[in-house]
Parts: structure tokens; sequence; C-alpha cells
């Protein structure tokens, strides 16, 4: 049995440096979630058997675990059917600004949603001056917090949404056509068809919403996420912390293991470089017409804010003081979002490998577990380690926001470098085996070429949500230090003041030079192999 | 009668057909042979309306259904269709990929229909398995009985024997020429091995690059 599995596991000496990566990786996401568990059941079997008491919700408790499902819930749904609608238009659309538009909205997914709350408070106060105070109470508390959310989660849903309408083949579609309307065909063939994806999106979106508190806080919404937070602030113990942190968390490790499944199939697609509308799809009037509402729908929550953010803070007059002014957040920022991405991509690529070709539930879940963790306790963990005292070095204490914001982001690069291995032709590796005997020319010449735009995505990704990450780097960060987030974030919570909308329109320019800089590079990369789109 | 006028399709710099005229009387049978890359697929598609064409006309019935600027749409044309690869609609069984492909009001006996295509192309035992449950060869009769399931007034058939055994594809050959013999349907049939092309008999076309070299 044991010889079995590890002939399964080991099967050749190269498998080894990817085990060391896949060590590394989860010492760094699950070592401080690990020794902070068994210090907990520790402190228990020693006699703090009342925190027990923190393990079951009740009473207001169990309020804000519900406010946190419901927020969830509603965010999720509305997100995914937004994001189906404007991907189908997108996606069946001839015109060729519609690829245009996908590649403008989908970087938005990577905007932190506190900017999309900052930009909502402005639209709203400006509202509110022209037609009165009524108005604008309709961004705040739940409402608001729920709009904000939906505004932030729509562009990932799109994402999702047409990754699984580009993964249909499009004879399926083409062979409907020729008994049914297109509208039948959208109803019956490319709803279930896309509807996987849509959902897995949803069930993603689901997680982010019930484990974030920092919009939820904005709105004042009371959710669990915040109580997390706040318990370890009132109390200093990360086994309060913990313990409180648990139900959330079991909750959100079962949404986790029923999109295992859905995740790998996802990965496992084959990109179709055929288009599946090659004479344009004919709607009924109301489809159509809802088509467009949506989209605008869409438009107005991705494009008001970033416009509110320029006007309110990006002329010259406001801008360069601001940029100045948060000259050192913002370079400390990408200095650890860049490292981040740099440290992530050997370990996400050693585990991307191991679970190319595995099935094993154990090894996917392992590896995907931080999407589960609420920010809070990945900071919890984090501080409970480093603050050990055989651990607190100077250095390893200025490490730690990497080493969070690795916790929180390596398993994006997973799935990117998954998907990538996925796509390569495996033949190629064989024949690389056969004619080059030398391992670093068969990585250097041949694997890093194959896999550079997915290196290049995952670094990217990784780098652009690390430097909008606020749920852990607020708690690890060491004293003395601040990243522009951080300052935006305390900022807000005195209104949304031109100083804070520039402050913001940085960090939204730094996501939106990366993913430009990395669309380009891969696309320039790609261009000598993409085929030209022939019927034989 | 199918009439092509000067047609050509680009798909960006690749020319897939360039200037093709063809008439194809009702009830005709016609092979159509050429290489890999000769334009055979697209000829299809550009008929059954699934391509634009980037340049000339095509008539269907006299009735000018594709020019560049529109193409009127592809389940109103009365074709059948198999192509290259089967596919099959994966979320549905062998009988649900049949009967969504069957118009319910042009067809007053839709059940016996369908019970008689489950009957000729042997897939009675088949009925409620998924395409994934499926053997190339059954998914191939399947998506052939769905392209029968219309009663098409044209069908056009993209390989459609491939992954059949030779006794099937005899039967299934024997099925599609008696349909065409008996419904008086127009038959384009697309095949790379000469011996098919001879026992399905008809006009030949033969493309290359593009073009026709021999109608």
């Amino acid at each position: 049995m044991l010889s079995l599995l590890k002939q399964r596991l080991f099967n050749s000496r190269q498998a080894i440096p990817k085990w060391i990566a896949f060590c590394g990786y989860a010492m760094i996401v699950l070592g401080p979630f690990l020794l902070l568990s068994y210090a907990t059941a520790h402190s228990l079997l020693n006699g703090d058997a009342a925190w027990l008491q923190l393990l079951i919700p009740s009473g207001r408790r169990l309020l804000l675990l519900s406010n946190s499902i419901g927020l969830g819930a509603i965010a999720s749904i509305l997100a995914m059917c937004l994001g189906w609608i404007g991907a189908v238009m997108l996606w069946s659309s001839s015109s060729k600004h519609s690829h245009s538009l996908l590649w403008m909205v989908l970087p938005l997914a990577a905007l932190p949603s506190y900017i999309y709350a900052l930009a909502w408070f402005a639209i709203a106060t400006s509202i509110s001056r022209l037609l009165g105070s009524g108005t604008a109470r309709l961004l705040q508390g739940w409402s608001g917090c729920l709009w904000v959310e939906v505004a932030a989660f729509s562009p990932l849903a799109l994402g999702f949404a047409w990754m699984g309408l580009r993964n249909i083949d499009p004879d399926l579609i083409d062979s409907s056509r020729l008994s049914r309307t297109d509208f039948q065909t959208l109803l019956r063939i490319i709803l279930p068809l896309s509807i996987p994806a849509t959902l897995t999106g949803g069930g993603i979106i689901f997680l982010f919403s019930i484990l974030d508190y920092g919009v939820p806080s904005l709105f004042q919404v009371d959710v669990y996420a915040l109580e997390i937070f706040a318990e370890f602030s009132a109390t200093n113990s990360p086994q309060r912390a913990f313990l409180l942190a648990l139900p959330l968390l079991l909750f959100a490790v079962g949404v986790l293991i029923a999109l295992l499944e859905p995740i790998r199939k996802l990965t496992s697609r084959q990109v179709l470089h055929r288009s599946s509308w090659n004479t344009p799809p004919r709607w009924p009037g109301w489809v159509a017409n809802l088509g467009w509402m949506i989209g605008i729908v869409l438009v107005v929550q991705a494009v008001l804010p970033l416009a509110t953010l320029v006007v309110m803070g990006g002329t010259p007059r406001q801008f360069i003081p601001n940029l100045i002014q948060a000259q050192a957040e913002t370079g400390y920022s990408l200095q650890l979002a860049a490292l981040t991405s740099l440290f992530s991509l050997p370990m996400a690529l050693g585990v991307a490998q191991i679970l190319v070709h595995r099935k094993i539930k154990l090894l996917w879940f392992l590896s995907l577990m931080p999407v589960a963790m609420p920010a809070s306790l990945v900071g919890v963990s984090m501080i409970f380690l480093f603050y050990h005292p055989t651990l607190q070095r100077d250095y390893l204490l200025a490490l730690m926001p990497i080493f969070a914001q690795l916790a929180r982001f390596m398993p994006l690069a997973v799935l990117i470098l998954l998907a990538q291995l996925r796509r390569t032709d495996p033949l190629l590796f064989d024949a690389a085996q056969v004619f080059q005997p030398s391992v670093w020319r068969r990585h250097f010449q041949i694997g890093a070429p194959l896999l550079a735009p997915g290196l290049l995505a995952a670094a990217g990704i990784v780098f652009a949500f690390s430097l909008g990450e606020l749920g852990a780097t607020l708690m690890v960060i060491p004293p003395g230090k601040s990243t522009l987030t951080m300052r935006i974030y305390n900022y807000l919570h005195y209104g949304a003041s031109g100083a804070v909308m520039g402050m913001s329109l940085v960090l939204v320019i730094s996501i939106f030079m990366t993913a430009a800089g990395i669309a380009t590079v891969i696309k320039l990369w790609s261009r000598p192999f993409s085929k030209a789109k022939t019927q034989s | 009668m199918i009439t092509l006028h000067q047609v050509t399709k680009h798909y960006g710099s690749v020319m897939s057909l360039d200037d093709v005229s063809l008439e194809i009387s009702a009830g005709e049978i016609v092979v159509i042979q050429g290489p890999s890359g000769s334009g055979k697929t697209t000829l299809l598609r550009l008929i059954a309306g699934l391509e634009t064409p980037t340049r000339g006309q095509i008539s269907i019935a006299g009735e000018q259904v594709s020019t560049p600027s529109g193409v009127t749409p592809a389940h109103t044309r009365g074709i059948g269709l198999v192509f290259q690869r089967s596919a099959l609609w994966p979320h549905m069984t062998v009988v649900q990929n049949i009967r969504f492909a069957m118009h319910e009001l042009s067809i007053p006996h839709t059940a016996d229909r369908l019970e008689q295509l489950l009957e000729d192309m042997m897939l009675k035992k088949l009925a409620n398995r998924y395409p994934n449950q499926l053997s190339g060869g059954e998914a191939r009769r399947v998506a052939l009985a769905r392209a029968l399931s219309n009663n098409p007034h044209r069908l056009l058939l993209d390989e459609p024997l491939t992954s059949l055994d030779p006794e099937q594809a005899a039967r299934m050959l024997d099925l599609i020429l008696n349909y065409a013999d008996i419904q008086q349907a127009t038959l384009l049939y697309v095949t790379h091995i000469s011996d098919e092309a001879n026992q399905v008999g008809g006009r030949l076309i033969r493309l290359q690059t593009g073009r026709v070299v021999e109608a």
C-alpha cells in the first residue's frame, strides 16, 4: 500500500523538486494555521474549556453568521446573473470592440472592493446634493453594501461566465441552430453547458464575500469576518480568534469542497479558438433589450466609479501632490507585491505540476484551502507563528506581509499554471526528454517558453491582488510601515476626500498598467505560434 | 435547387473558398471530394447558413439566402447536417438529442418518427445514454439520426461514416441513399475515400485550394 502510494506520488526523480515546492507552499499556506490549531487544542485541554462557547455561534454571533451568508448569497447570485448575461452579449456580438470591452472589464476583478465603496460614496454624496438626501440613503447600510459588492464582483462573474461560454464546442451551437431559433439554442444548449463555469465563479464570489469585512465595515453592516478581527483586537488572543473563526471557516471549507471538482474541470478545458457565431445571432427584441440594459448596468458599475476617481482625484493639481504624499506607501506596496509574485511562481508551478495529472481530492483541497480562509484568520495565524519567542526576528517580521499575501493568493497562481499546463501538449515535453539530455536546457528552452504566458499571467494576478490586499496585511504589517491600501482604508473612515481619491487612482493605475503590460507581452509572445482560423 | 454564385470565403488572410459557382438540382446526389484544407467543410457550412460569405450569393429554391450583408437563419433552410465530429449535446441523452432537433410543428407524429429513427439506426438500447457513454460509431449513428429527424429536403453530410465498422458503414450508407431516394432530398456528401464516393454515386465535385477543379 505504502509502496503503491509512493509510486503514485513520486514516480520519478524529477518529481522531487515539485514536492519540495509543494512542501514550501504547504508550510507557508497551511503551516501557521496548523500550528495555531494545535496551540488552541492544547489550550483547551489545559483548562480553557470556557472558550469552547466561541465555537458555537449563538445570539449576536449567529446573526452575524447569517448576515455574512445572506450577503454573500445575494451578492453572488446577482453578480452571476449580471455576469452571465453580460458575457453572452459580449461573446455573441460580432462587433470587433466586444473583445476589447471584455479585456477592459476583466482587470477590474483585481480592484479592491473598497475602491468601489469609495467611489460610490462620492457618487451618492453628489446625488444627494442634486436630488435630496433621500436618494443617497439607498446607498447606505445593506443596500449600499450589496450594490458595491455586486459592482466589485461582477467583473469576476463575467470572466467565469465568459470562460464557460468560450469552452462550448461551436459545433454544438451550430447543430442546434440548424433546427432551433437562436433563443431556444441559448436556453437549451448554451445555458446548461455554460452554467457549471458560471456557478463555479458564483461559488468563489460567495467565498470572497463571506470572508471579506472591508466593504461591510464601511457600510456599518455587521458580518462575521469583522468579528474575528474585533475579537483579536480586543483580546490579543490568537487562540480565541481562531475558535471564533472556526464556524465561518467550516462553512467556507464546505463550499470549497463542493467547488473542487468544478474548478478541476474548468482548468482542464481546452481553449477553442473557433468563433461560435459565424453568422450573427437573432435574439427576440426583449432579449436584446435586456442584454443592452444589463450591459449598461455593468458599464455603469465598472466605469462610473473609475470616472469618479479620475474626476475627483485625477486633476494634476490634486493627483501629483497626492502621489508625492503617498510615495512611501506606494513604493512599499509595489515592493511587497513584486516580491510576493516573484516568490509565488516556483512554489505555485511545483504544486500545479503535482496536481496536473492527479485527481486526489486531498491534494486539491490542501492546495486551494486558503481560498476558504478569512483574511483576518490568515493574519492571526501569521502573528501567532512569527511572534513566537523562537521565531521573533526583525527580518522575519519584515517578511510577514509577504508570507500573508503568499498564503492568500498563491492558489490563484496555482490555478492559472494548472490551466496552462493542461493546455500544453504533453508530447512536447516528452519529445524534449527524448532529444535533449540536459534537464536545464529542457527547462529553459522548452518548458519556460511553453509556460511563459501562464507564468506571466500568474505573476500579474498575484501582483495585482497583493497590491490591493488589506485584510491580512493590516494585521501583520511591521511597526512604522504602511501600504497604500491601508492608508486608503484608514482615510476612508473619514469620508471620500480628494486625497483618498487620488491615492486610489494611483492603485487603480498600477493594477491596470500591470494588466495591460502582461496582456501585451503575452499577445506578442503568442503571436508567432497562433494559427489562423480555418475550416478544411 | 441550391445555387452558389461566385462565392468566396476568407478567414482573416486565409482564403478557404475562392470564386465558387455551382448549381445543384433538387433531389440531386453530389459527392464533394478534395484534400484537407480544400474548403469542403466551408462549402457545407455556407450552404447550411452557418457562415457568411465574404463575396457572392447563395440561393436555395430560388430564394437568396446568403449574401455578405445578410444570412437567413439556418433553422429555416430545411437542412440536415452531419458534422465532421458528431457534435452531440453532452447534457442530453440520445433521445433528447434527436428530439431537440425535431420541429414539433412540422412533424405531426414526432413519437413515431423518433421510434423509427431509433430502430433504423439500431439505437433503441442506447436511447437513454449520454454521449460520453457512447462509442465513436454509436455517436455517429446518433448524429445521423439527428440530421434525418426533421425530414430535411437537403442533407449535408461531412464524412458521415467515419468511426463506423464496414458492416455498419454499409448499412448507414444504404439508409442515407434510401432516404434521399424516398424523400427526393438533395444530398451533398463529403468524403475523401474514393470507394465511398463510388458507392454514393451521383455527380462528383472536386475542390482544390478553395476552387472547383471538377464539377
